[in-house]
C-alpha cells in the first residue's frame, strides 16, 4: 500500500505544469466575461494531444499511452489548478467510448485533437434533456452514467447556447437527438467512474490553487501593522482550506487507484471523490475570495475564475444530491 | 500509487483476525463510573501480552511486537472490525509514557517500567496540563526543588485522565529559574508517594476518569528523572508517535461502522411524519455526507502513513487528521441524536448498544482532547502553510 505518487507520476505533474505555464497561463482575464474566439487555441490543443494528454489512460492496444487512471489524475489535477480551457475531459471520455466500441479510427481522431467532443450531463436520471460543456467547436457529444456511456453527433442534438457563468467554457442546453455514434456499457469500461475521478481531480487542483492564493495573500497583505494571516480568523480559514484540499486529492488518489485495481466498491470511492472535491473547490473559493476582501470580488485577481470553474464542474456528470443519493439509496 | 497488500501482509492480516476473533472480550467495557473498568482494561492488556500482541508499535528490543508501519495499520483495521475494546486506562502507558521512556530513559528505568506497562500490571497517567497551562503548556508552574538526592514537588496538575487509578505519572515540572520551555524536568512520579492528593472531576458524559492532582512537598528520587534535570521540554517533545498515525485507523473504522449502523437504524425507525427516517432527504443526505467524509479521512490517513514510510517521520498533517476527525465525530453524534427523536431524552452510556446520547456527550471532548481544534488550526496555519505567528 502506498498512496503517494511515484516518481514517474510526479514527473507528469512537473511536465504538465511547465507546459501550462508556458502555453496556457492562467490569467485574471480582467473583465472578459466570455472569452472571444475558440475556447482553446486549436494549435495548442493539438500540441497537448501530441504530448499524449488525451490518451494517457487508454490501453496501448487501443492506441493509447497505456497508463492508469492514477496517472491521468496527475494531469487533470494540473488542468484544474491552472484553469486550463478546452474540452480535455470529454475528449478522454469520448475516445474511450469510441475505442472500446471498436471504432478505432474515430478514437484516433479524437486523441489526435482533430475531432472535438463536448460533455453532456443529463438534467435528470434517464432524461434526454442535457446541459453541455465545451459545446462550441465540438462535433461529438459524450454522455455517461452508472450504466454506460455513449457518443452522439452534435448536429443531431437540439442545443441552444447559454451565457455561461464561466465564460472560458462554452455551454449550451437542449436535448439529445439521433442515434448513438458509439456506446459502451460500464462493465466493458466504467467511463462514468473515470469521468467522476478526473473531474474530481480538476476540482482538487482548483481547491489547492485557491488554498495557495489565499495563503499567499494572507502572508503579504498588511493591516494594523501586520500580515492579516497572523490573525486566527484568517489563519484558521487557511487551515480549513488546507484540510479540504488534502482530503480532496487524497480521495482522488484512492478512487483512481481503486478503479485501476478493480477494487471493491470502486464506484462509491469515485462518487465520494467527486462529492468531496466539488465541496472543497466551492468552499475554498468562498474562503479565498473572503480572505482577499474587495479585490477578490473583482476580475483583477484569480480567485473569481476558480469560483466560476468550480461552480461549473460541480454541475458536470453528477450534482451533489445525485452523488449523495448514490451513497445512501432510499431503499 | 498502489492499494494492494503483499501476500505476507495478507497472511499477517489473517493471523491478526483469527487471534482477535478468539480473544476479544465478549462483554462490553464497563463505563468509567464503574470501579471494575481499571481491571477490565488491565486484563485486556495482559491478554494481548500473553498472545504476543502487546506494544505492537514498540521495538522488539524493548519487549514490543515491533510491527512494521503497514502491519500496524492492518492491526488497527482488524482491531476495529473485531470491535475490540477502547484502550482506556492503558492509553498513556502504551501510547505516551512508554514511548517516551523508550526514547529517553536510562536502561535501569526502561527495564523496570516497560515490562510492567506491556503486561498490564500498572496504569500510567499524564501530568502535563495545569490550571494556568492548557494550550500554552510552557506556562507550567508546578515546581520541583532539589533537596539532596530528591526533588521536592509543590503545585497542581489538572485534566489528568485515570490519575485516580494510576500507579505512575509522567510529570513535567519547573526546576529552574528560566522562563517558558527552559528549566523544565520530566520525571516519573509514583502516585502512591505521600503528599499527593487526587480529586476526581466528573464530566458531562458521566465519565469518572478525569482528575486534578495536588502536590504538597512530594519527594521524588532524582533517579526518577528521565533525561537531564532542566531538559524536560525536549523529553516531552521527543515522544514521536511510534504508531505514525496508524492508530487513527481504528477510530476511523469505528466511526464508519457507527454511520453504517445509523443508516440501518434509519431504514425502520420512523420520523415525526411517520415515514422511515431514510425517506427524509435531509437525513439521508446528511448520512451520505458523513459516509463520504469518513471515507475521505481514511484516504488522508493512508496518504499520511505512506508519506511517513517514505520520509521516516510523522509530518504535521497529523494535525489535519485530528482537526477533520474532531469536526466529524461531533457532527456525527449530533446527527445521531437528532435521528433518535424522543429516544434521545434518555442517557445511555457509550459502551452499551444504542449508546448514542453517551457518544454525543463524549464527542464534546473531541474539540480539545490532545490539543484544541483551534491549536490544531494554528499548527496547520503556521507549520504547514508558513503563515506568521500572531
Amino acid at each position: 500500500m502506498d498512496l503517494m505518487p511515484s516518481a514517474e507520476q510526479d514527473e507528469i505533474t512537473t511536465t504538465v505544469a511547465s507546459f501550462l505555464a508556458a502555453r496556457l497561463p492562467a490569467t485574471a482575464h480582467a473583465s472578459v466575461f466570455v472569452t472571444p474566439g475558440p475556447e482553446i487555441d486549436p494549435v495548442v490543443f493539438r500540441e497537448c494531444a501530441e504530448l499524449g494528454w488525451l490518451s494517457l489512460g487508454l490501453p496501448e492496444a487501443l492506441g493509447g499511452v497505456g497508463y492508469g487512471l492514477a496517472e491521468e489524475v496527475m494531469l487533470f489535477r494540473e488542468l484544474g489548478r491552472g484553469l486550463a480551457p478546452g474540452g480535455f475531459l470529454p475528449a478522454v471520455l469520448g475516445a474511450r467510448v469510441a475505442a472500446f466500441a471498436g471504432q478505432r479510427e474515430l478514437a484516433a481522431s479524437i486523441v489526435a485533437g482533430e475531432v472535438l467532443v463536448a460533455l453532456a450531463t443529463r438534467d435528470r436520471v434517464g432524461a434526454d434533456d442535457v446541459s453541455v460543456l465545451h459545446a462550441a467547436e465540438a462535433t461529438l457529444l459524450v454522455v455517461c452514467d452508472a450504466a454506460g456511456a455513449a457518443l452522439y453527433s452534435l448536429a443531431d442534438c437540439t442545443l441552444t447556447p447559454i451565457d455561461p457563468v464561466d465564460g472560458s467554457i462554452r455551454a449550451a442546453r437542449g436535448a439529445l437527438g439521433g442515434a448513438t455514434v458509439a456506446s459502451v456499457s460500464s462493465e466493458i469500461d466504467p467511463v462514468f467512474v473515470r469521468g467522476l475521478v478526473l473531474c474530481a481531480a480538476m476540482q482538487a487542483g482548483s481547491a489547492e490553487a485557491q488554498r495557495d492564493l489565499g495563503v499567499a495573500y494572507a502572508g503579504v497583505r498588511e493591516q494594523f501593522g501586520k500580515p492579516i494571516g497572523a490573525n486566527q480568523a484568517i489563519k484558521h480559514r487557511c487551515a480549513d482550506m488546507a484540510v479540504r484540499a488534502e482530503g480532496a486529492f487524497a480521495q482522488v488518489c484512492y478512487a483512481a487507484t481503486a478503479a485501476d485495481g478493480g477494487a471493491d466498491r470502486f464506484v462509491d470511492e469515485a462518487v465520494i471523490a467527486k462529492y468531496f472535491a466539488d465541496e472543497a473547490a466551492r468552499l475554498n473559493g468562498e474562503a479565498c475570495v473572503q480572505i482577499h476582501g474587495a479585490i477578490g470580488f473583482t476580475t483583477e485577481t484569480l480567485p473569481h475564475r476558480h469560483v466560476w470553474r468550480a461552480h461549473t464542474l460541480a454541475r458536470a456528470l453528477a450534482v451533489r444530491a445525485a452523488l449523495l443519493d448514490h451513497l445512501v439509496p432510499r431503499t | 500509487m498502489d492499494l494492494t497488500f503483499t501476500q505476507e501482509e495478507l497472511d499477517f492480516r489473517e493471523e491478526v483476525r483469527t487471534w482477535l476473533h478468539e480473544n476479544v472480550p465478549k462483554e462490553a467495557r464497563p463505563h468509567g463510573d464503574r470501579p471494575d473498568s481499571r481491571e477490565f482494561d488491565l486484563a485486556w492488556q495482559k491478554a494481548q501480552y500473553d498472545g504476543g500482541w502487546a506494544g505492537i508499535s514498540w521495538p522488539a528490543d524493548f519487549g514490543g511486537r515491533g510491527l512494521s508501519t503497514i502491519q500496524q495499520l492492518i492491526w488497527y483495521e482488524e482491531y476495529a472490525l473485531a470491535d475490540a475494546p477502547w484502550i482506556g486506562a492503558c492509553f498513556v502507558g502504551i501510547n505516551h509514557g512508554g514511548p517516551t521512556l523508550i526514547a529517553r530513559a536510562s536502561d535501569e528505568q526502561k527495564s523496570f517500567h516497560l515490562p510492567k506497562i506491556l503486561k498490564g500490571e500498572v496504569v500510567w497517567c499524564q501530568g502535563f496540563s495545569e490550571p494556568g497551562a492548557g494550550s500554552d503548556l510552557a506556562a507550567i508552574r508546578t515546581r520541583g526543588v532539589i533537596d539532596g538526592d530528591e526533588l521536592v514537588v509543590n503545585g497542581q496538575k489538572i485534566w489528568t485522565s485515570f490519575a485516580n487509578m494510576a500507579e505512575y505519572q509522567e510529570l513535567l515540572i519547573r526546576t529552574g529559574d528560566e522562563q517558558r520551555h527552559k528549566g523544565l524536568t520530566w520525571v516519573i512520579c509514583d502516585m502512591r508517594t505521600p503528599g499527593i492528593t487526587v480529586r476526581p472531576i466528573s464530566t458531562m458524559d458521566r465519565g469518572a476518569e478525569f482528575c486534578e492532582v495536588f502536590y504538597d512537598d512530594v519527594r521524588i528520587p532524582l533517579t526518577n528523572v528521565v533525561g537531564q534535570v532542566g531538559d524536560g521540554w525536549s523529553v516531552a517533545m521527543s515522544t514521536l508517535s511510534l504508531e505514525r498515525g496508524t492508530g487513527f485507523m481504528a477510530d476511523i473504522l469505528h466511526a464508519t461502522r457507527t454511520i453504517d449502523e445509523l443508516i440501518e437504524e434509519c431504514r425502520h425507525r420512523r420520523g415525526p411524519d411517520g415515514r422511515p427516517v431514510l425517506h427524509d432527504d435531509e437525513y439521508a443526505r446528511r448520512l451520505a455526507a458523513a459516509k463520504a467524509e469518513i471515507t475521505v479521512l481514511r484516504s488522508i490517513t493512508y496518504r499520511s502513513i505512506s508519506r511517513n514510510i517514505r520520509t521516516g517521520m510523522p509530518g504535521p498533517e497529523g494535525s489535519m487528521l485530528r482537526l477533520q476527525y474532531g469536526d466529524l465525530v461531533m457532527g456525527l453524534s449530533r446527527l445521531a441524536i437528532e435521528i433518535l427523536g424522543p429516544d434521545a431524552l434518555a442517557y445511555v452510556d457509550r459502551f452499551r448498544a444504542g449508546g448514542w446520547t453517551g457518544n454525543w456527550l463524549r464527542a464534546f471532548a473531541a474539540g480539545f482532547g490532545g490539543g484544541t481544534l483551534e491549536i490544531q488550526r494554528n499548527i496547520i496555519g503556521e507549520r504547514v502553510l508558513g503563515l506568521p505567528r500572531g
